[in-house]
């Protein structure tokens, strides 16, 4: 009988450590898989459409301005609105934004999450919020009557689109078994994430760009120019 | 060869449970603090259900080291296995606390993924009280063994 119960604790005791064995390697290995594919989920070209673009309509920018500064105006709306602009394109061209994006790289949801909030903190925060808001005012200034409504509209549906995209990333990025569709599935939504905010960057930029030609159009060059 | 493994498992097995002990209470201690759980009040047993698994476990080992439980000790497949479940667990702790690249580990502000953690609990209790059970039988194992030898030794001296 002892016989029979030592050889049957000796097969329990060897169970249970085969079975946490199995266990803690199965964990291990799922741990490192995990890691490795956290690491790297997105992967961003300098030749991305949408980050192109938003190169494209900084020039653009940068040119209207400067434009606008050889032709002289003496219209103090059009240069309040110019120095506004001149602090929005500063804050389009800071460290973190779309236009300082190290391209050629594998991004993170952190990354991203981290683009998206620098949108909302200094581009919506400080050059909307603190300079442009203005617009939305009933006595704006006749020269921009015609863009405003267009201003505002697009404002709301960057905003919402950005808030949407910020809060997928925190809800989607939270997970731990890897089958093949969850880890698709969270890499297509962080793609699209991506894609929703680069794209508010360029509609942002676009709304900075209209601002910009309003003003050129409007002013009257004076007579002789930049050369007297 | 075998006998260097052994030891070198074992030794390090013993040192690293205290390490990951106090690891567990500092990531606990600020998961409770986040959702405003008092450690020593109504969730007490809570904190101890995360704990008791790895004190028990350092009870059990001191028992081995001074009643020379022979059968733990020199089992290679026990201190393998042990040292295996360290190492996980120190994976635990080490990504709860350090992979940025989890997405929660920088929601909550307090740079820690307590949502991972949490989900490795259960894991962690599985392996922590699976190893006390194997220790448990293999004393007892020990102890017919021992008691075996010296029946066995009795009848020799009889037979004599």
């Amino acid at each position: 009988m002892k016989r029979f119960i030592k050889e049957y604790l000796k097969v329990i005791s060897y169970a249970a450590l085969g079975l946490i064995f199995i266990v803690a390697s199965f964990y291990l290995v799922m741990n490192y898989y995990h890691y490795e594919e956290l690491k790297r989920p997105l992967y961003i070209s300098s030749g991305d459409v949408n980050y192109l673009n938003y190169q494209e309509k900084l020039n653009e920018i940068n040119n209207n301005l400067n434009e606008f500064r050889n032709k002289n105006s003496t219209n103090d709306n059009l240069k309040t609105m110019y120095n506004k602009l001149l602090t929005c394109q500063t804050v389009l061209q800071s460290d973190g934004t779309l236009a300082n994006l190290p391209v050629n790289t594998y991004f993170n949801s952190h990354d991203i999450y981290q683009l998206g909030s620098k949108f909302q903190t200094d581009v919506l925060n400080v050059c909307w919020a603190l300079h442009l808001s203005y617009l939305t005012e009933e006595e704006v200034a006749s020269e921009f009557q015609d863009v405003a409504p267009y201003v505002i509209s697009s404002i709301n549906t960057i905003n919402n689109q950005v808030n949407f995209a910020l809060a997928e990333i925190q809800n989607n990025s939270s997970y731990f078994y890897t089958t093949n569709i969850t880890s698709s599935t969270i890499r297509n939504y962080l793609s699209a994430d991506y894609t929703m905010i680069s794209n508010a960057y360029n509609e942002f930029a676009d709304i900075i760009l209209n601002l910009s030609e309003t003003i050129n159009k409007e002013v009257e060059p004076i007579s002789g120019g930049n050369n007297d | 060869m075998t006998k260097i493994l052994n030891k070198l498992f074992r030794i390090l097995h013993i040192i690293m449970l205290p390490i990951l002990l106090v690891a567990t209470i500092y990531i606990v201690m600020f998961m409770f603090q986040r959702l405003e759980k008092e450690i020593f009040g109504a969730n007490f047993t809570e904190f101890l259900g995360v704990i008791f698994p790895y004190l028990l476990l350092i009870i059990l080992n001191i028992i081995n080291m001074f009643l020379k439980q022979n059968n733990v000790k020199d089992n290679l497949f026990y201190n393998t296995t042990a040292f295996l479940v360290m190492i996980v667990i120190t994976v635990f702790c080490l990504r709860a606390l350090f992979d940025q690249n989890m997405f929660l580990w920088h929601k909550y502000g307090y740079n820690m993924n307590f949502n991972y953690f949490s989900d490795q609990i259960a894991p962690m209790k599985v392996m922590l009280y699976g190893l006390s059970i194997a220790n448990v039988v293999l004393m007892i194992d020990g102890y017919i063994k021992s008691e075996n030898k010296s029946e066995k030794n009795l009848k020799v001296k009889k037979t004599d």
